[in-house]
């Protein structure tokens, strides 16, 4: 059905890109401890991107039927489109990365039920009166691209994710905690994702009061992800094209802490964001974002790399219509101490467990503004309690320069990131005091 | 349409059945400071079931109406693993209508060549002024027409045109970048896009002058709060505490919200209003069928209702209130907000910086994130000195305990407003973004925590 498609836009177009997804994804949702649904989607997409005159047009649809429509929209969108400053390619030989795990397809609905229930059961046990909601989900899918220069890829995919949370409502106090991970595998941690709510329960159990002052900021390894993500969105290549990233001219340069070290890899069989080929059909590879404190790469699709004179990196995801550039898994290099050596050595801190808003600030600056929704406060090397209403504010570029007190050398696979936790210093924290 | 869904409907064995069918097409316009960035047009159909079995829900949606039939089969599977809690579905209320929404200009039949160079001009109209270096617009249209049946006897066949856009002019100097926004959209006619030139040229303003702005001093502050960071506080903080499904789950919230209790003073008025004609968040029916309504959610400071769906309002013995709303046939219906605002009271805007003495002036919202804990990050503000608005500042992060806040609104003010919705919207259970207004006049709140350096 899109090879028509594509040769009928052929004729109408310059150039021309069909790119085809289609999933069908199985989801339980428990509430209050209880399943309250199941549900099945079955999704396609289809999006057409044409070059006329040197311009590009895009169209998309949610059936691969009605070709014309498809092409008519995208010819309409050419006429005032971007100029295009790259050519379409048949792509370079693609890396072999298992995405497609045939446990994760044949798993039945009664066994996600059955884990769903299993995870109630335990946490309802360590405190009865908990509030638990659940979402296990299970996806299976295929994506094909091909284009006029000869391209023809497609990849099978899966997807398994788990996210549990509680609400524990006590008069004048609800306390919600959640624990999640993703994979394209059966291989998520169910029992230690269970494991690790159970023992923020228990230290959560008092509340700790607060001073605002300056103090041990330990960002706990799932919310390493939300400091990161400015640096991140600095170094796509969007953003730099455009001339509105920090770190634009600053490659190879020491820009950040000689302890940290990123990559973007895509080649991890299994991971949660693993594939063979981009949105664009590029060929995947392992990029090295951040080298010893010096970023190495940005992240580039075939739009961005040809305004900055650079190869495409096979950064381009397709979220909406039109590639954008981002990442597939980030993985950071470990320090040399253990998460709990580096508890043990905190005189006065507080573990940020969870974050919300982390997003909301100028983030394309680098700042990060964020509530510490779970946060636990550490004194002499113990965890005393809950720190409630907290909020810190900071500029990455600042903090992951001059501020890193330690990286823990465990690393942990959070959805699309393998991650230590990082100790930042003397960082405000506005308290209830 | 309606006849397809009739016949899926009655083949279903079981206590409850709803089909729903969704066709539309949506424009979407993004520019930067690089002029248009990418316009797509998207063609969508599909649909959903959602059957009740034995107390449990099972959901099925697809793309493919010919293979309704299938996804029904699935979804009846599905439901069959589990008792659910529900004891039948309780009263639907039972409505049949057509309804096509018309406007003077419907957005999505103004040719694109005139969308494009109208926001062409706002977007050199921004980069025109000092200090802004990059901008974003994000522009959507869409003409949805949805299809609902149900098992009682509802049949809707409802036609509903929106727009919605997002001007961010973003301020460079040196290594700090500023950015500020304006929203323009609702179920609105195109001519709202006409002649703003002073509105987009006074946000870009704005943007600029926030570089000079001081960061603010982090602490304790008595703050009046604008009619956009109220409609904030009022959606994220109070109105997700207040929804249906929030609120059933557990013995220990049904007490926290208990009807008839006391959240604030007297002069506190908190409304949900999916009838609101215009706005964002306005609804002729639900996505079950339920005819939307105005709903008192805090009246006189004494919580008065929350927001249902058919399930929770079911399952709490309570009264529909028109919330059940599902993103588009992809989901199935959540209880979700529409319009919500706190209602107007009598104090000025001159008499509230009078009362607030000493504070803060906070203006705007970059987004904000609710439960008993909220976060706001605003666009920017002014210190209050002796009942004076004085020093620009920056980077404000406001939290706060929900109901210790509502507690602490001292005065109301008069100027109640909604802004328009831009692209965004509220986003739960992975349906994100919903369209839904939020406003209100100026409030002034007292010992309001605000993050600084």
């Amino acid at each position: 059905m899109i090879e028509r498609i594509l040769e009928r836009a052929k004729k109408a177009a310059d150039a021309a890109e069909v790119y085809y997804a289609e999933n069908e994804a199985t989801s339980v949702t428990f509430e209050a401890g209880k399943l309250n649904r199941a549900d099945v989607k079955n999704s396609v997409r289809v999006i057409l991107r044409c070059i006329v005159d040197g311009r590009i047009g895009y169209a998309s649809a949610t059936s691969a039927e009605n070709a014309d429509e498809l092409i008519e929209n995208a010819m309409a969108t050419a006429a005032y489109g971007k100029t295009a400053r790259f050519e379409f390619s048949g792509g370079a030989p693609c890396p072999d990365v298992k995405t497609f795990d045939a446990h994760v397809a044949a798993l039945p609905v009664e066994t996600m039920v059955e884990s769903g229930e299993a995870a109630v059961a335990r946490l309802l046990e360590a405190e009865p009166t908990l509030n638990i909601t659940a979402e296990i989900k299970k996806t299976v899918g295929r994506r094909r691209i091909i284009n006029s220069a000869g391209m023809d890829r497609s990849e099978d995919a899966t997807g398994y994710l788990y996210i549990l949370s509680f609400t524990r409502a006590r008069e004048g106090d609800i306390f919600e905690h959640w624990g999640y991970d993703a994979s394209a595998s059966l291989d998520v941690d169910e029992e230690g994702i269970i494991d690790r709510l159970l023992d923020v329960l228990r230290w959560a159990d008092v509340t700790v009061p607060v001073k605002t002052g300056k103090t041990d900021l330990i960002v706990y390894f799932a919310e390493t992800p939300a400091v990161l993500r400015p640096l991140l969105i600095g170094l796509n290549g969007e953003n730099v094209a455009r001339g509105s990233s920090p770190l634009v001219g600053k490659l190879g340069e020491k820009t950040l802490d000689e302890r940290l070290t990123v990559y973007d890899d895509p080649t991890i069989d299994f991971a949660n964001s693993s594939a063979c080929f981009d949105g664009e059909g590029t060929a995947k590879r392992k990029l090295p974002l951040v080298e010893e404190g010096a970023p190495r790469s940005y992240l580039l699709d075939m739009s961005s790399a040809a305004e900055l004179g650079l190869e495409p990196t096979g950064n381009a995801n397709r979220g909406g219509s039109a590639p954008t550039p981002g990442t597939s898994n980030v993985v950071v290099s470990g320090g040399d101490k253990t998460y709990d050596e580096l508890i043990g050595e905190i005189d006065d801190g507080i573990i940020a467990l969870t974050l919300t808003g982390a997003g909301m600030g100028n983030v394309l600056g680098g700042e990060i503004s964020a509530s510490i929704w779970t946060g636990l406060k550490v004194e002499n090397g113990e965890i005393v309690g809950r720190a409630k209403n907290t909020i810190f504010s900071g500029n990455v570029y600042e903090m992951l320069k001059d501020r890193i007190k330690a990286i823990s050398s465990d690393v942990r696979t959070v959805e699309s990131y393998v991650v230590p936790a990082v100790v930042i210093a003397d960082q405000l924290i506005t308290g209830t005091e | 349409m309606i006849n397809k869904l009739k016949t899926l409907v009655s083949r279903a064995a079981c206590d409850f059945a709803e089909a729903r069918y969704e066709e539309g097409v949506t424009t979407y316009i993004e520019f930067d400071n690089t002029g248009l960035k990418t316009a797509n047009v998207h063609t969508y159909r599909g649909g959903n079931v959602r059957v009740l079995v034995d107390g449990n829900f099972g959901v099925a949606s697809f793309e493919d109406i010919d293979r309704a039939g299938d996804y029904l089969e699935k979804a009846l599977d599905v439901a069959r693993l589990r008792k659910g809690e529900l004891d039948g579905f309780g009263a639907g209320e039972v409505n049949k209508d057509v309804i096509v929404v018309e406007l003077d200009e419907v957005p999505a039949d103004v040719p694109l060549e005139e969308k494009v160079e109208i926001l062409r001009s706002y977007n050199d109209l921004m980069l025109s002024v000092p200090g802004i270096e990059n901008t974003r617009i994000s522009y959507f249209d869409r003409k949805d027409r949805k299809a609902i049946v149900n098992s009682d006897g509802t049949e809707l066949d409802m036609t509903v045109p929106r727009v919605g856009t997002a001007f961010v002019p973003i301020a460079v100097e040196g290594d700090l970048i500023q950015q500020a926004g304006l929203n323009v959209g609702g179920i609105k006619p195109f001519g709202i896009y006409r002649n703003r030139e002073e509105d987009i040229e006074a946000i870009a303003k704005k943007t600029a002058a926030l570089l000079t702005a001081e960061p603010v001093k982090g602490g304790v502050y008595t703050a009046i709060i604008n009619p956009e960071l109220t409609g904030v506080f009022v959606h994220e903080a109070f109105g997700h505490t207040d929804e249906g499904d929030y609120v059933y789950k557990d013995e220990h919230m049904r007490g926290i919200m208990k009807l008839g209790r006391r959240f604030a003073s007297e002069i506190v008025n908190f409304v949900d209003d999916g009838t609101l004609f215009g706005e964002g968040g306005y609804i002729p029916y639900d996505d079950e069928g339920t005819r939307s309504k105005k709903n008192y959610l805090i009246k006189e400071g004494i919580l008065a209702g929350r927001m249902h769906s058919r399930e929770t309002a079911t399952l709490m013995g309570e009264p529909l209130t028109g919330n059940g709303r599902a993103l588009n046939y992809k989901f199935a219906p959540i209880p979700r907000m529409t319009n919500t605002f706190v209602e107007a009271g009598e104090t000025s805007f001159e008499k509230m910086l009078e009362a607030a003495g000493d504070g803060i002036y906070v203006r705007g919202a970059r987004g904000g994130t609710g439960g008993e804990t909220f976060t706001f990050t605003a666009e920017d503000g002014y210190y209050i000195r002796g009942g004076k608005l004085a020093e620009h500042v920056r980077d404000l992060k406001l939290q706060g305990n929900l109901f210790e806040t509502l507690e602490n609104i001292e005065a109301v003010g008069d100027d109640l407003f909604i802004p328009d919705e831009g692209v965004g919207g509220c986003g739960k259970w992975g349906q994100s973004p919903l369209p839904c207004s939020a406003g209100g006049p100026h409030i002034l709140i007292k010992n309001v925590q605000i993050g600084g350096r």
